[in-house]
């Protein structure tokens, strides 16, 4: 760290002679340290360039890609008889037209991306699930069979996508833009968070990984119902239905179902019923937006907006700080896939948490865990349902080596 | 630049790693963006049908790509010279003379660096954006954030710590 700031200092030209020439000399001293240098320099100075750099995502252009050379490959054979070679410049529209039909017969299949004219892009997946990033960092992770319809750019003061499928959804904080999620039945609005969204025209259930959030029967924003980390709430045309398990169960019992399973459980009516005349329509067709605008009218807030400046928040630590009485967290029902990624992404820095290459576990069994306890305690609870093997060979962290689910 | 690692390249693989370099590439000189992903889907056509002509993992494979993506925007140019105000004479004689592939060295940099940076704490991400994308000084940072210059600096050197430690992960940096 050190280090880093005299090299950072050197090349600001900030540097005093003395601190230049200690620097010169330490480079001398080893490649290492040469390497070292030269690699920040590079940094430094790239970085000064990253204005008009934009990321584009690949596996889309990807997928663009193959339709391309799948029917470019069609459009050489209908090219043949009519002027007998291909032509870059003059079967160019001719061979986009052809592109589209190839691109609309693979929709059947594999399902298919397109770019439409008022500047959205829809993402329908078949049978295959698929991750993206948008432009503002956040993360979807979007299941087979899902659609998606997002903003190739975001207004000015507001991001909003719509879903109608399952989704994990890792929300790039801003709290200048709230991020809403229109789906047939619902919205939720959050600021940054990671949530699990499981919408269709029947039913939208919701499962807060980390944050707050409030969802909201599509178009009343006035019935919001505030969420926080751990919570699992379902709405259908019934109302809302909190899923989230009470703690105080001490021995979950394996439940095979995955987890936000249409059947209500006997759930804790914890938030009361919205009134009956308040229920949407159940017919899907009369699904109150089908298409997301843009920006929405900067309606009544429902959660409470930081200050719009650049959020001096105080060190956004991404997994709260345990409280001391563990018992009190409450748990919260998660697919192992999501648990075992939000671990590794949360907890590598802080306390280590690893998984050995080559372990195996089930990504669509179902636990209960507080997910903001502290790492040992989430460990405790995983190891209920789960005999865990740890390395020794790992100080300070916690290293999985082989898992296995218990009977 | 390392190439140790371009064994069993793939079409697709080389997709993904040129992609985003070749585009902000071709975008920094044509600034249309849907005309440059138009140049690099062609660059990619153009290496899909010379599949099994050219050796996939040669180390020259990333001149190749270069000199290709070079090439088809000349043509896209040349092309839509009277609608385009791109002054082609200046880009022919300048900017993109030079023929080998490390001029794309510094767009894989910056692409690259534009990655990792989701795996900056926020608060570490938003100083550096602020200083390096923005334009902020540390002083305007500090005072704007209502920390203190110290606290800039280390989060600056903590950046730049990760993006290295990113960098050589995905070999960037030998």
């Amino acid at each position: 760290m050190e280090t880093l700031q005299l090299i950072l200092k050197y090349l600001s030209g900030k540097a005093s002679q003395d601190d230049r020439k200690a620097m010169e000399t330490w480079m001398s001293e080893s490649n290492d340290n040469k390497s070292l240098f030269e690699d920040i320099k590079s940094i430094d100075e790239q970085s000064n360039s990253l204005q008009n750099i934009n990321l584009i995502d690949t596996d889309v252009e990807w997928n663009a890609f193959m339709s391309k050379v799948n029917s470019s490959e069609s459009a050489k054979v209908i090219d043949l008889p009519t002027n007998g070679k291909v032509k870059n410049l003059s079967t160019n529209v001719f061979r986009r037209r052809v592109a589209l039909s190839a691109a609309a017969s693979l929709i059947l299949i594999l399902g298919a991306i397109f770019l439409f004219p008022n500047k959205f892009k829809e993402i329908h997946t078949g049978d295959m699930p698929f991750a993206m990033t948008l432009d503002d960092g956040t993360k979807i992770d979007l299941a087979a069979n899902s659609y998606l319809k997002y903003p190739l750019e975001f207004a000015t003061s507001a991001r909003e996508i719509f879903i109608n499928g399952t989704a994990k959804i890792d929300i790039a904080k801003d709290p200048s833009k709230p991020f809403t999620i229109k789906s047939p039945l619902t919205g939720v609005e959050v600021l940054g968070t990671t949530i699990d969204l499981e919408a269709s025209d029947d039913a939208s259930t919701l499962g807060v990984i980390e944050g707050n959030v409030s969802m909201f029967p599509a178009g009343k924003k006035s019935e919001a119902m505030l969420l926080k980390t751990g919570d699992i709430v379902r709405y259908t045309s019934a109302g809302f239905e909190v899923l989230t398990e009470p703690e105080v169960v001490p021995e979950p019992e394996p439940e095979p179902e995955v987890v936000p399973e249409p059947e209500p459980e006997p759930e804790p009516e914890v938030v009361p019923e919205p009134e009956p005349e308040v229920v949407p329509e159940p017919e899907p067709e009369v699904v109150p937006e089908p298409e997301p605008e843009v920006v929405p009218e900067p309606e009544p807030e429902v959660v409470p907006e930081p200050e719009p400046e650049v959020v001096p928040e105080p060190e956004p630590e991404v997994v709260p700080e345990p409280e001391p009485e563990v018992e009190e967290i409450p748990r919260g029902k998660f697919k192992m896939g999501t648990f075992i990624d939000y671990l590794k992404k949360t907890h590598p820095e802080k306390d280590n948490f690893k998984l050995k290459g080559g372990v195996k576990y089930d990504k669509n069994d179902t636990i209960n865990v507080s997910i903001s306890a502290p790492l040992s305690t989430i460990l405790k609870q995983l190891e209920e349902k789960y005999i865990i093997e740890y390395s020794d060979d790992c100080d300070g962290c916690f290293e999985i080596k082989s898992m296995i689910r218990k009977k | 630049m390392s190439l140790e690692n371009t064994k069993n390249n793939t079409v697709e693989s080389l997709f993904k790693q040129y992609y985003n370099p070749l585009y902000n590439f071709v975008n920094s000189k044509i600034r249309n963006s849907e005309d440059a992903k138009e140049v690099v889907q062609d660059v990619f056509v153009k290496l899909w049908n010379a599949k099994g002509k050219i050796d996939l993992d040669s180390p020259t494979i990333k001149s190749y790509l270069y000199t290709m993506a070079r090439n088809t925007m000349i043509d896209a140019i040349r092309k839509k010279r009277d609608q385009s105000d791109v002054d082609i004479d200046n880009l022919d004689a300048g900017s993109i003379a030079t023929d080998d592939g490390d001029a794309l060295d510094p767009y894989i940099i910056r692409t690259e660096i534009m990655k990792s940076l989701s795996i900056l704490k926020p608060k570490t991400r938003q100083i550096f954006k602020l200083n390096k994308l923005q334009g902020y000084t540390y002083e305007e940072i500090a005072t704007h954030m209502e920390i203190s210059v110290r606290t800039v600096e280390d989060n600056m050197s903590r950046a730049y710590g990760l993006l290295r430690q990113e960098l050589k992960k995905n070999e960037i940096f030998s």
